[in-house]
């Protein structure tokens, strides 16, 4: 409990003025130099994980995820199915599945199945075409983002905002396995 | 309600009301917030023919009004010698005081009305001399809940905080400040997952017996809580109760 400090008490003798009829006389003055102090308490309540959706809005082309082509920005924006307002904090994307051809899959193996031995030796040390061959860095511009409660932010130059980057390495080794490959990508905030 | 200290008792006087001039001239005072009076008081509407004049009461250590202090001392003179004093604090019944001064204790936080009569032998009393001053020594209120959503790297939503002044007069507040106090989650932690931006406007004013939000004084900028967006992993924080502690200053104006 708070309580009341520093009390300070300074008079000033003032003239009064006598009124004629009345018993007023002569009067002084002071002011009063009170303080206190304030206290209280609140709360806050942190959000839980609610059914955001992020939608991806680019989708990359074959030519876009070949040895040496620059990394591709992957924008994307955002749907609200909870009852609040919510926030997306900084993206963080991932490979969740990499799909060859069947081609590709008879030729080098299925990246489904580590064990496919037998196979000639592809990229970044695998059989198949894997996660290995590929970066992907976080976006640096999510984290700001805010969607009503109950809505699907629209789709604008001001709304979309990357989910991250992504990028074919360009290995030494062969990386025939990853032609045609099919990416699923996921991402987490 | 004040405790009286060093009273005596004594038969008090009734006094017969009578219209009479004024019967000359008196030295009193007056403070700032406080009031006193001469020949004003109330359950007298004039002084008995032979009554002492109007007794004086001494500014020297008269409370200030406001004032945190819940203790009270006054003196008084007459012009007349040989006149006893009979006081009355609120609304009790006048009794004998001495002569050299009574003095209060206890008192509650509330506007409080001390008066004073002067009497000789068992004649009419006077018209009574009154002041009247205003102890308020409690805390005064902040509070406030953070409604907005807090989730990793929401942006900085304001805290508007509400201010009850429960005063009878225009309170002044200096400074207000939000503290980060604790989480309801072990292990989210608050100091390393929440922030608050304080207050650092100007004082602002609230008005006697009142609670008004920082909004409605249109007092700015607000204080504002956010959470961090860190690189670990904060679920830990997810549905956690975050406490504030509030604090301020006042005074009077």
């Amino acid at each position: 409990m708070s309580k009341i400090k520093n009390m300070k008490l300074r008079y000033k003798i003032g003239v009064g003025v006598a009124t004629a009829g009345a018993l007023a006389g002569v009067a002084g003055g002071a002011f009063a130099y009170w303080t206190a102090a304030g206290s209280g308490t609140g709360s806050a309540t942190t959000g839980s994980s609610s059914p955001m959706t992020l939608i991806q809005d680019t989708t990359l082309s074959s030519t876009q995820l070949v040895p040496g082509v620059a990394a591709q920005t992957i924008m994307g924006h955002q749907y609200n199915a909870a009852g609040t307002t919510e926030y997306v904090g900084a993206v963080t994307p991932s490979i969740t599945a990499v799909t060859e051809t069947p081609a590709a899959i008879a030729l080098w193996g299925d990246p489904n199945y580590a064990t496919d031995a037998g196979k000639p030796q592809g990229s970044a040390g695998t059989y198949y075409c894997s996660t290995a061959d590929y970066t992907l860095v976080p976006s640096s511009d999510a984290g700001d983002e805010t969607v009503g409660p109950n809505a699907t932010q629209a789709t604008s130059s001001s709304n979309d905002f990357s989910l991250g980057t992504i990028v074919f390495k360009d290995l030494s080794g062969n990386q025939d396995a990853c032609k045609g490959a099919s990416l699923t990508l996921s991402f987490s905030s | 309600m004040g405790r009286l200290t060093n009273l005596s008792f004594g038969a008090r006087a009734v006094a017969v009301v009578a219209t009479v001039a004024a019967a000359g001239s008196a030295t009193g005072f007056s403070l700032a917030a406080a009031t006193s009076s001469n020949g004003s008081g109330s359950g007298n509407s004039g002084a008995a023919a032979g009554a002492p004049s109007q007794p004086v009461i001494g500014s020297s250590g008269l409370p200030a009004s406001p004032t945190n202090d819940t203790t009270a001392k006054f003196s008084y003179t007459d012009s007349r010698p040989q006149v006893s004093f009979v006081c009355s604090l609120d609304t009790a019944a006048f009794t004998s005081c001495p002569s050299s001064g009574i003095s209060y204790s206890g008192l509650g936080n509330a506007t409080h009305s001390f008066r004073v009569e002067a009497q000789s032998g068992k004649g009419p009393t006077s018209t009574p001399a009154t002041y009247t001053w205003t102890v308020a020594n409690q805390p005064f209120t902040i509070s406030g809940t953070f409604t907005a959503p807090l989730a990793p790297g929401s942006p900085a939503e304001p805290l508007d905080l509400s201010i009850t002044n429960p005063y009878s007069f225009t309170m002044k507040v200096m400074s207000v400040s939000v503290a980060l106090d604790s989480t309801s989650k072990a292990g989210c932690v608050v100091g390393d997952n929440y922030r608050v931006s304080q207050y650092t406007g100007a004082a602002f004013t609230v008005p006697a017996n009142s609670t008004k939000t920082l909004g409605q004084l249109g007092v700015t900028p607000l204080p504002k809580v956010w959470m961090l967006d860190l690189p670990t992993n904060q679920d830990v924080c997810q549905g956690a109760g975050v406490k504030f502690i509030y604090s301020g200053s006042a005074q009077n104006q």
